[in-house]
C-alpha cells in the first residue's frame, strides 16, 4: 500500500502521457481499454454508421445519440483540450459544408419541399457574353498590374453578377449542349433529416478514429501484437519502425526549418513550385535516416539482440482482456447484428416521425 | 586478469561503392586492466569508435564481410575477461575458385551482456517508446523473469540517479527526458545487464557541461561501487583527466601512446601534432617553456605555482565596444512552443553590425529558440523584436528574415538539398531569384572563402564532417545575410577541426560580417568571440565581454558556465597578487608572458 501510495504521490506531476496524436490522462478509462477493443469498436461502429446513415432509412436520434457517446468518450479520455486546439477549427467547417452540400443538392426531395430554386437547366450553352468576358479578362489585368489575383477575381466575379442583374449582358450563343441533369437547390423536410444524420453519422466517425490515436500508445500495439502470437520479428520491426518514424518526424522539422532558412519561402511559388521543395527534403531526410539507422542496428546488437530468432521475454507489455472488454466488444457486435439484420432505427423505435419533428 | 587486450588489430571497414576503403585499424595493441577507468582519446577519424566496437564484438561479428574475404578486412585478436572475443583464422576458408585461404572470424561474438556500450547519440540508441521498456529490453533478451527485470530496472534507475522516474517510468517517452538524463538512461539499460565492462564512446559530445558532469560523475561513481571497468572515449582533456586512470591516444588507426592523465597530458610534443583538445594552461607553458621554467602544468592550481607573475599587464584589455549600427534589438521577449512549453520568458540583445556574439546558457536555456525568433523560424509571443529596424512581428517582415540573417544549423546533414556541392551554395541564392553571372559570382566567392572550390562538382554526402559544416556556411553565405547565426558548430569535433571552423568564422568576421555564435565551449568564447550574452531559463541574465563574464562570479555559478583555464589561473593568481591582470585566453597570456621576458632577457 504504502509504495503505491508513493507511486500515486510522484505520478501526480506527470498526468498526461504520449501517445500517437498528443497525450491523454494517465489513469483514463480509456487508456485502461485494450486496444484490440478500440480497434473492434471502430470497426463495427463503422459498419452500423454507414447503414444508420442510409438515404432511405436515415436514424437521426441514432446517430446523434452516437456522436454524444464518442464526445463523452474523448473527455473521459481527457484528451477534448488537444481536439479542441487542434481539430475543431478543421472538423466544424468541414460538418457545416458537408450539411449544406445534402440539404441543399439532395436529389430526392422528399414530401415538404419548403424551397426550391433551379440553378441549372440540364444544357451546357456554349457562346459568348459581356459577363463571362469580364469574368475571365478582369482578373488577368488585376494579375498583370499587381501579381496578385485573390482580389482580381471577386472583382471579376462581382461585375459579372452586377451586369446580369442590370440586364446589360449582351450574349451570343453557338450552341446549346445537355450534359448532367438539371440541378435545383431544394430545402425540404426529407433533406434536412437526410443531412443532419449525415453530420451525425461523420462525425461520430471521425472522433471514434481520434479517440483510437489519442489514446493509444505503441506499446499497447506492440503488447497485442505479442499477445496475438506473432512472430518476434514481426512485434520488433514494428516497435522499430514506429520509433524511427518519431525520430524522423523530429528531422523533418528540423530540415524544414533549415530549408526555410535558405530562402525557400522568399517569394510565392506556383504549387509546382512547392512540391519541387518538399521533395528536395527527401534528400536530407534520407541521408538522415541512413546515418541513423546504421547507429540503431548498432545499439540493437549491443544489448545482445544479434539474431532475429530471439525470443526475448514479455514484461508489462501485454496486456490482458478485463471484463469490460469482452462487455463492450460483445456490445459492438450485438449492435452491429440489430443493425445489419433487424434494421434497429432508434429514431423509428421511438416512433417519431421525421415529418412530426418539422412541424413542430 | 586483463579487462581488454587487444594484439596487432587491423580492420578495414567493407565499402558499399567504389574502391576499397583504406583501413581504419592498423595495428593497435592495447590493454585494459579489470577495475580500470581507461580513457580513450584522438582526432575525429583515429579509429576510437572502431577499437571500441571491437571489444565488443561488434567488429567483426555484426559485420557483414562481403565475399567472406575475412583477411582483406580484418587480422589480429581481442579478448575480454579471459574469453576470446574474436580471432582470425587467416587460412581457412580457402576460395573456391583462386585456392587461397579468405580467413576465417572466430570468436565469441558480440560480448552482450558481460560488456556493454553506450554510443554517441543518445537519440539513436533510444530504442523503445517509454524508459521502462528502454531499460527493460536488454534483461527481455535475458529471458529473465518478469520480478527480476522489474527489480533490476529500478535497481539500475536508482544507480545512474534517475531513481525517482521509476514510479512513472512506463509513461516517460524519449522526448520527455533531456540530453543527458537520455544519455544515463543508456546508460542504465546496459547497468542493468550487470556487465563487467562498460564502453562510452563520446557519451557526453551533446550535452552541456552540466550533463557531462553528470554522466561522468554516474560512470566514476559506478566503478568504484561496482568493480566496474570503465572505457570512455572522450575528447575533453577536463573530463578525461578528472575521471581516468590512464588515457590512450589514438592516431591514425594505432594506439600512440598509453599514460596516466599527468604524463599524457604534459606530453605535448606528441598531442600538439595530434590536433587533440589539450589543456590551456598545458599549451601556455608548452609555447613560452622558458618562462615556466619547462614544466608543463595541466591543472589551474599548477599553473598558478608554474606562471611567473612578471607580465606584461597591458596586454589584457578588451576591443573598444562596437559603436555599429544596431542590427538586432530584443527587449523582453516571450516565446511559447504549441505544446505549452515556455521557451522564452522575457529575454533581451543587443548585436550591432561588426559583433562577434557569443549566445550562452546550458541545454534548455532558450538560445536556439532565441536565435530562430530571429531568423523568422518562430514567431514572437510576446515582447518586440526589431531586425534592421523593423518590427518582426509582422509575417510579410518575417518571411524576408532569411534574406538579413542566415542561420546555419547545428548539423549539416539537415541542410544538404541538393547532391552537388556547387547546387548547394546556389540553392538559397535560387530562391532569391537570382541567376546567371550573378548567381555564379556568388557561389565561387562563397566556396572559395570555405576553401571548397575545389570539390564543387562533387557530392556533399561524401565529404567529411568538418568540410559538411564549412559547405553549410558556405550556403549561408552566399545569399550574403547581413548576420549570420551559427548554432554550435563545434559539436563532437576534434581541436584541429574546431579551430578550422571557428577561424573560417573568424575570418568572415574580419570582412565586415556580424556572427552571432551558440556554443557550449567556452575554450572558443574566450579566444574568438568579442561580447557574450548569457541566457539561464528563458531569460537573459548577462551581457558583456568574456572578460567581464568569466570574472563574474555570481553569473558563473549561477549558469554553471566552465570558465576556461587561462582566465581561471589568472583569477586565481589576482586572489594572492590583485594587481595581476586578467588574462582571458592563451594568446593573451602568451603576449603577456613574452612582452615581460624580452626586455628581462636583454
Amino acid at each position: 500500500m504504502a509504495s503505491s501510495a508513493t507511486a500515486a504521490s510522484q505520478r501526480e506531476g506527470k498526468k498526461y502521457v504520449r501517445t500517437f496524436l498528443f497525450s491523454m490522462k494517465i489513469d483514463s478509462p480509456l487508456a485502461r481499454l485494450h486496444v484490440v477493443t478500440k480497434l473492434v469498436g471502430i470497426l463495427l461502429m463503422s459498419v452500423v454508421l454507414v447503414r444508420l446513415m442510409d438515404m432511405n432509412n436515415p436514424d437521426p436520434l441514432g446517430t446523434l445519440l452516437f456522436a454524444v457517446l464518442s464526445v463523452a468518450a474523448l473527455l473521459l479520455g481527457g484528451v477534448i483540450a488537444w481536439l479542441f486546439r487542434s481539430y475543431l477549427v478543421v472538423i466544424f467547417p468541414m460538418l457545416t459544408t458537408l450539411f449544406v452540400t445534402w440539404l441543399l443538392f439532395n436529389p430526392d426531395p422528399g414530401t415538404r419541399v419548403f424551397l426550391n430554386l433551379p440553378v441549372y437547366d440540364g444544357t451546357l450553352t456554349l457562346g459568348l457574353s459581356l459577363s463571362l468576358t469580364v469574368l475571365i479578362f478582369v482578373p488577368i489585368a488585376y494579375f498583370q498590374l499587381t501579381r496578385n489575383i485573390f482580389y482580381g477575381v471577386i472583382a471579376g466575379i462581382v461585375l459579372a453578377v452586377l451586369l446580369n442583374s442590370l440586364g446589360l449582358n449582351p450574349r451570343l450563343t453557338l450552341a446549346e449542349v445537355s450534359f448532367f441533369h438539371p440541378l435545383s437547390l431544394i430545402v425540404s423536410d426529407k433533406n434536412l433529416v437526410v443531412a443532419a444524420t449525415k453530420v451525425f453519422g461523420y462525425a461520430t466517425m471521425v472522433f471514434i478514429s481520434l479517440i483510437l490515436v489519442m489514446t493509444t500508445r505503441d506499446a499497447e500495439v506492440i503488447g497485442a501484437l505479442r499477445q496475438a502470437k506473432t512472430p518476434y520479428a514481426v512485434s520488433f520491426f514494428t516497435s522499430i519502425m514506429l520509433r524511427s518514424l518519431s525520430m524522423a518526424v523530429l528531422d523533418y522539422g528540423t530540415i524544414r526549418q533549415a530549408q526555410v532558412a535558405r530562402g525557400v519561402s522568399l517569394k510565392r511559388k506556383s504549387i509546382f513550385g512547392k512540391i519541387l521543395d518538399l521533395a528536395r527534403i527527401s534528400v536530407p531526410l534520407i541521408v538522415t535516416m541512413l546515418r541513423r539507422s546504421t547507429e540503431v542496428g548498432d545499439a540493437v546488437m549491443a544489448r545482445g539482440m544479434t539474431q532475429l530468432s530471439t525470443k526475448p521475454a514479455t514484461f508489462r507489455e501485454v496486456r490482458p482482456y478485463r471484463f469490460v472488454d469482452i462487455v463492450l466488444i460483445l456490445f459492438f457486435i450485438a449492435l452491429t447484428l440489430a443493425v445489419l439484420l433487424f434494421h434497429f432505427n432508434l429514431t423509428q423505435m421511438l416512433g417519431i416521425e421525421i415529418g412530426d419533428i418539422l412541424l413542430q | 586478469m586483463e579487462a581488454i587486450e587487444i594484439r596487432d588489430l587491423f580492420w578495414r571497414y567493407p565499402a558499399f561503392v567504389g574502391s576499397d576503403n583504406p583501413w581504419a585499424l592498423r595495428g593497435v595493441n592495447l590493454n585494459v586492466k579489470q577495475g580500470e577507468f581507461f580513457g580513450i582519446t584522438g582526432p575525429s577519424g583515429a579509429g576510437k569508435t572502431t577499437i571500441c566496437k571491437a571489444m565488443l564484438g561488434l567488429l567483426p561479428h555484426g559485420v557483414k564481410i562481403p565475399f567472406g574475404r575475412v583477411n582483406h578486412h580484418i587480422r589480429g585478436t581481442v579478448s575480454a575477461l579471459g574469453e576470446t572475443v574474436t580471432e582470425v583464422d587467416t587460412l581457412a576458408n580457402k576460395d573456391p575458385q583462386g585456392g587461397e585461404p579468405l580467413g576465417e572470424a572466430n570468436g565469441l561474438g558480440v560480448m552482450s551482456p558481460r560488456v556493454g556500450m553506450v554510443f554517441q547519440d543518445p537519440e539513436n540508441q533510444f530504442l523503445k517508446m517509454s524508459l521502462l521498456h528502454e531499460v527493460s529490453f536488454g534483461l527481455q533478451i535475458l529471458d529473465l523473469s518478469t520480478e527480476e527485470i522489474e527489480q533490476r530496472v529500478e535497481e539500475a534507475l536508482g544507480m545512474v540517479g534517475l531513481g525517482h522516474l521509476w514510479p512513472l517510468a512506463e509513461y516517460l517517452h524519449p522526448t520527455d527526458l533531456s540530453g543527458g538524463q537520455k544519455q544515463r538512461v543508456a546508460i542504465a539499460s546496459f547497468l542493468a545487464m550487470r556487465p563487467e565492462i562498460l564502453i562510452l564512446d563520446e557519451p557526453t559530445s551533446d550535452l552541456d557541461p552540466q550533463g557531462k558532469l553528470e554522466v561522468c560523475e554516474t560512470a566514476s561513481r559506478l566503478k568504484n561501487m561496482h568493480d566496474l571497468t570503465v572505457i570512455m572515449v572522450e575528447q575533453d582533456p577536463d573530463a578525461l583527466s578528472t575521471f581516468c586512470d590512464r588515457i590512450a591516444l589514438v592516431n591514425e588507426g594505432r594506439v600512440e601512446m598509453v599514460a596516466e592523465p599527468n604524463t599524457f597530458y604534459s606530453n605535448m610534443d606528441v598531442l600538439e601534432n595530434t590536433g587533440i583538445y589539450t589543456f590551456e594552461v598545458s599549451r601556455i607553458a608548452h609555447k613560452a617553456p622558458e618562462r615556466c621554467s619547462g614544466r608543463i602544468p595541466i591543472s589551474v592550481s599548477e599553473a598558478v605555482e608554474v606562471f611567473p607573475r612578471d607580465v606584461d599587464a597591458s596586454v589584457a584589455a578588451d576591443a573598444p565596444t562596437s559603436d555599429g549600427k544596431v542590427l538586432i534589438e530584443v527587449e523582453d521577449l516571450w516565446y511559447r512552443y504549441d505544446d505549452g512549453t515556455i521557451a522564452l520568458k522575457g529575454a533581451d540583445l543587443t548585436l550591432h553590425q561588426g559583433d562577434f556574439l557569443a549566445l550562452l546558457g546550458n541545454n534548455g536555456s532558450g538560445k536556439t529558440t532565441l536565435a530562430k525568433v530571429l531568423n523568422g523560424l518562430h514567431r514572437p509571443w510576446k515582447g518586440t523584436v526589431r531586425i534592421l529596424g523593423e518590427d518582426i512581428t509582422s509575417p510579410r517582415v518575417r518571411s524576408q528574415l532569411p534574406r538579413h540573417v542566415g542561420y546555419v544549423f547545428q548539423n549539416p546533414d539537415h541542410q544538404m538539398f541538393t547532391r552537388r556541392v556547387y547546387d548547394e551554395v546556389a540553392y538559397g541564392l535560387q530562391n532569391m531569384d537570382i541567376r546567371g553571372d550573378e548567381l555564379d559570382a556568388a557561389v565561387v566567392e562563397a566556396l572559395e572563402a570555405v576553401d571548397l572550390l575545389d570539390k564543387k562538382d562533387e557530392d556533399p554526402l561524401f565529404l567529411g564532417k568538418g568540410q559538411r559544416q564549412r559547405l553549410a556556411v558556405a550556403s549561408i553565405l552566399a545569399m550574403r545575410p547581413e548576420i549570420i547565426i551559427v548554432d554550435e558548430p563545434t559539436t563532437g569535433q576534434d581541436f584541429r577541426m574546431v579551430t578550422s571552423i571557428v577561424e573560417l568564422l573568424r575570418d568572415l568576421h574580419l570582412h565586415g560580417r556580424t556572427i552571432l555564435i551558440i556554443t557550449h565551449d567556452m575554450t572558443l568564447v574566450a579566444d574568438y568571440c568579442l561580447q557574450t550574452t548569457v541566457m539561464l531559463d528563458g531569460k537573459t541574465v548577462f551581457t558583456g565581454s568574456p572578460r567581464s563574464l568569466f570574472s563574474n562570479e555570481e553569473v558563473v555559478a549561477a549558469t554553471r558556465l566552465r570558465v576556461p583555464q587561462a582566465i581561471a589561473t589568472s583569477a586565481a593568481i589576482r586572489q594572492e597578487q590583485p594587481d595581476f591582470p586578467v588574462l582571458l585566453n592563451v594568446n593573451e597570456w602568451l603576449a603577456a608572458l613574452s612582452g615581460q621576458a624580452e626586455p628581462a632577457s636583454t
